[in-house]
């Protein structure tokens, strides 16, 4: 591998997908219309079985992969993983019904298959592994799906699963069809329910019925290529080789360490050679670690965005004239080229993002003064108007409000910046939120495997926090989500986009592209859009 | 009998202190942004779920109520369970305290013998070139950030010439030189400040014992003038130097910092954690341990003080 830093294309990233050569990416399956094919039976035929054939032979086998996490790990609970470094960990210890990589095609793991019983997408049947052991000795079976969604399913569920599925699968509505057959019975029709039981919703790694919630960490059991050795709170994570691994001959290296280390350590022991792996690197550090020969940056498109929320229900925001003078003072172009060293897609103020593959067709929104300054005045606001803009202290997010401060401020509007820890932003229990509650927010918003996922612009949602409402969005929403012909889902989709373009209840201006930094001995890394890492296949050399 | 109330009086004060500081930071953690709940569970939960988990934990009982409970397992010895790790309190602070201490205990070892013969030296050239170079350098050194002398020396010795590890974790089982490599950077990063503090100290204790009658009138006997500096003035110099020593053996402020760039567990990095996560059993027992490792320093400073200073021990006994 070349030192010398390259932007990978789309394609070189999949190469690097041990599963990626000669399958389709989700694009691809779009593109071609093949959606109700590809993406249910179709698509389970690219499982493991499939990706064996066109394995890559290992650089070496051994060795111990050291990766850098920049997070608090206070504890490692399946149940609820809230942090990179615990949710890295359990992955590496239980493993979902499917997995997905960077081009989100879902791939039967702990599944052997999947499809919707009798063309009814809101019964799904899942077929189970045979032959699959938890390292404490127990088989899996379908007893151990039905036990953990209805634990994290369970109502007042505490789970980050509950927030992400909750309102499509409840609990007891898995049934165990059979030793090693499931059926999940939604209450409505997803198209892409098999993303919802997979790493995308990482608390849907599957423990044995037999698991106490709280007990991960003193006795981790799993089915996965690694078992956790020991794991310290605020310091890390050991793993070694699970020697039982389902998958034979997997994994090709004997160990994992996992170290929470804060951003400047984890630069400079990437630098000296002592960790071989930030999994999500910061975008700071890409300049920082770009011209060292040993380590190799890949950036992945995700769906990962800010949103500069505004809240609809309260003035000035509450005419949408004024939301759309405010997009239209954002230079976004330069905003790539600045903020993400050019490693980012263009936002056009709609959750479609590009990697869904929808290919909405819109105008691009560009910075237009003149038009913003009328739509201003046309709004009443010709002198412009002060007001708040609160903002999670996180990645590039200060420095883009600082650029909107002084990009609105062209037509008048004064903005007051306030930017908060995570602790404060998302707020206390009781208490306001001052991301839900405050008049104008910056969040960012982790990528999601798909659009289905993205639930918070739809009337009432909990996490709405425009207090958007907009009642043909959220049944076009779900209209989209239930849609396997390709040609309608585009035309939704396009409507979808064409709702939040018009009223623009949040600015969304860039898509990020996921950085991570390697080694560059380390060898056969999945790429993902999200911090997940598949450690399967890697090799060091 | 004195000695015995002396004693009595000093543990009553610190068992004061201790009760202060305890209460101080019980009701300090209340005014933190964030909350227990959403730390545990994250950005990506609902209001309504957070405030079920807190409900779950207690925390969103009244304050004094939480207050009470707590002190009163504090009082039959039982320090309670870290919210967040579900360890118990007291084994953890035992074990990030001695982490430290090793870290305070490894970094005074090589800075004071060099702050005393700096601080020596400059006040036995006292105006000339050395004195000049040791106190501007002295000056620039307490100037110096330790994040930044962190970052500086982490460059030189881990990046560049790849002197020692890049982190400060003692592999389980490490030898002592393996142990002592892993902590030589971020106890050099601790002994920046403190040498240069130390040395500025020694410096202005020699200049005023040597100044001093005593000492004049040891030259003007023809004592030579080695035997003055080490049997007269050098004693007396220390004496400041003492207590100094003393406060920055229980003063753990730098190490939030050092520990946190070195990922070293010690109590400093925990106290942060705790903060952060608004984790309040830890962190009142993070906090009090180290509150106690203060008083017990400075106890300790007092008595090495009356031991070097006769006057002391006397005036102590017509007491």
């Amino acid at each position: 591998m070349s030192g010398e830093f390259k932007r990978p294309s789309k394609r070189s990233a999949e190469l690097e997908v041990p599963f990626g050569a000669g399958s389709y990416s989700r694009r691809d399956v779009l593109r071609r219309g093949a959606i109700a094919g590809a993406s249910l039976g179709g698509l389970s035929l690219l499982g493991p079985g499939a990706a064996a054939a066109r394995e890559y032979a290992p650089a070496a086998k051994g060795g111990t992969i050291r990766l850098g996490i920049e997070s608090t790990t206070n504890v490692v609970e399946p149940y609820s993983l809230n942090t990179d470094g615990a949710l890295i960990c359990a992955q590496q210890v239980l493993e979902p019904l499917v997995w997905a990589n960077a081009d989100l095609i879902p791939r039967p793991l702990l599944a052997t298959s999947f499809a919707p019983v009798n063309n009814d997408l809101s019964h799904w049947r899942f077929t189970l592994r045979q032959g699959v052991k938890y390292n404490n000795g127990a088989s899996f079976t379908s007893a151990d799906v039905v036990s953990w969604m209805d634990t994290i399913l369970a109502p007042g569920s505490t789970s980050n699963a509950a927030t992400l599925t909750g309102s499509v699968l409840t609990k007891g509505n898995t049934k165990a069809v059979g030793p090693y057959t499931v059926d999940f019975l939604l209450e409505r029709a997803v198209a892409q329910f098999p993303l919802f039981v997979s790493n995308y919703v990482p608390e849907t790694g599957i423990p044995p019925q037999t698991y106490k919630t709280g007990t991960f960490a003193k006795s981790p059991v799993g089915t996965g290529p690694f078992l956790l050795k020991q794991f310290v709170p605020y310091t890390g994570s050991t793993l070694v080789r699970n020697p039982n691994y389902w998958q034979t001959g997997l994994p090709y290296l004997d160990g994992v360490s996992i170290r929470d280390l804060a951003l400047p350590a984890q630069v400079i022991a990437m630098e000296a050679g002592d960790l071989d792996l930030m999994p999500q690197a910061p975008l700071v550090a890409s300049g920082v670690l770009r011209n060292n020969p040993k380590v190799a940056f890949s950036f992945v498109e995700s769906a990962a965005y800010r949103e500069l929320s505004m809240r609809v229900d309260k003035k000035p925001f509450n005419d949408p004239r004024v939301r759309e003078a405010v997009a239209l003072c954002i230079d976004r172009p330069s905003l790539i080229t600045g903020l993400l060293h050019g490693e980012g897609q263009l936002g056009n103020d709609h959750i479609l993002a590009p990697i869904y593959g929808y290919n909405v067709k819109l105008p691009q929104r560009k910075q237009d003064y003149r038009k913003a300054q009328q739509l201003l005045d046309a709004a009443g606001y010709s002198k412009g108007f002060t007001v708040q803009l609160t903002a999670q202290d996180d990645e590039e997010i200060p420095e883009y409000i600082s650029i909107v401060q002084q990009q609105v401020g062209a037509i008048g509007i004064t903005l007051e910046l306030q930017i908060e820890e995570s602790t404060q932003f998302y707020g206390t229990a009781g208490k306001p939120s001052p991301w839900l509650d405050n008049i104008m927010v910056c969040a960012p918003w982790n990528s999601r495997a798909t659009q289905g996922l993205q639930v918070w612009f739809q009337s009432g949602n909990a996490f709405n926090a425009p207090h958007w409402k907009n009642a043909q969005f959220t049944k076009l929403q779900l209209q989209l989500e239930g849609t396997l012909d390709a040609a309608a889902a585009r035309t939704l989709a396009q409507e979808l986009a064409t709702i939040m373009y018009d009223d623009v209840p949040a600015v969304i201006a860039y898509w990020v592209d996921l950085p991570r930094a390697r080694s560059v001995k380390v060898h056969a890394l999945p790429l993902t859009s999200t911090v997940h890492v598949d450690l399967r296949r890697v090799t060091l050399s | 009998v004195i000695v015995v109330r002396r004693l009595a009086k000093r543990l009553l004060l610190t068992l004061l202190t201790l009760l202060l500081v305890a209460t101080l930071i019980f009701f300090l953690a209340e005014v933190l942004p964030g909350d227990l709940g959403r730390t545990l569970l994250g950005p990506e939960a609902t209001p309504a779920q957070v405030a079920h988990l807190d409900a779950q934990l207690g925390v969103n009982r009244p304050l004094p109520s939480q207050y009470v409970s707590w002190l009163g397992n504090v009082v039959q010895g039982n320090w309670g369970k870290s919210y967040l790790t579900q360890q118990g309190v007291l084994s953890v602070v035992v074990s990030r305290l001695g982490n430290s201490m090793l870290l305070a205990a490894f970094s005074l070892l090589m800075v004071i013998p060099l702050a005393l013969i700096a601080g020596t030296v400059a006040a036995l050239s006292r105006d000339r070139f050395a004195d000049r170079a040791i106190t501007v350098g002295a000056q620039g050194l307490i100037a110096i950030p330790e994040f930044v002398s962190a970052i500086i020396l982490l460059l030189v010795f881990s990046v560049v010439f790849r002197l020692f590890p890049t982190d400060a974790q003692i592999p389980s089982g490490a030898g002592l030189p393996d142990a002592l490599s892993h902590i030589f950077l971020p106890a050099v990063t601790a002994g920046v400040f403190v040498f240069a503090y130390f040395t500025r100290m020694v410096r202005e204790g020699m200049i005023d014992a040597l100044s001093s009658a005593y000492a004049r009138t040891a030259v003007l006997k023809g004592v030579p003038r080695r035997t003055v500096v080490w049997k007269h003035a050098f004693r007396n110099a220390l004496l400041p130097t003492v207590a100094v020593i003393g406060a920055q053996i229980g003063g753990f402020g730098s190490l939030v910092v050092i520990e946190s760039i070195f990922d070293y567990p010690g109590i400093g990095r925990l106290i942060l954690e705790s903060a952060n996560g608004h984790d309040v059993p830890m962190l009142e027992g993070a906090v009090l341990a180290v509150a106690l490792v203060f008083i017990l320093a400075n106890l300790g400073a007092d008595i090495l003080y009356g031991v070097l200073d006769p006057r002391i021990r006397r005036r102590r006994q017509v007491a």
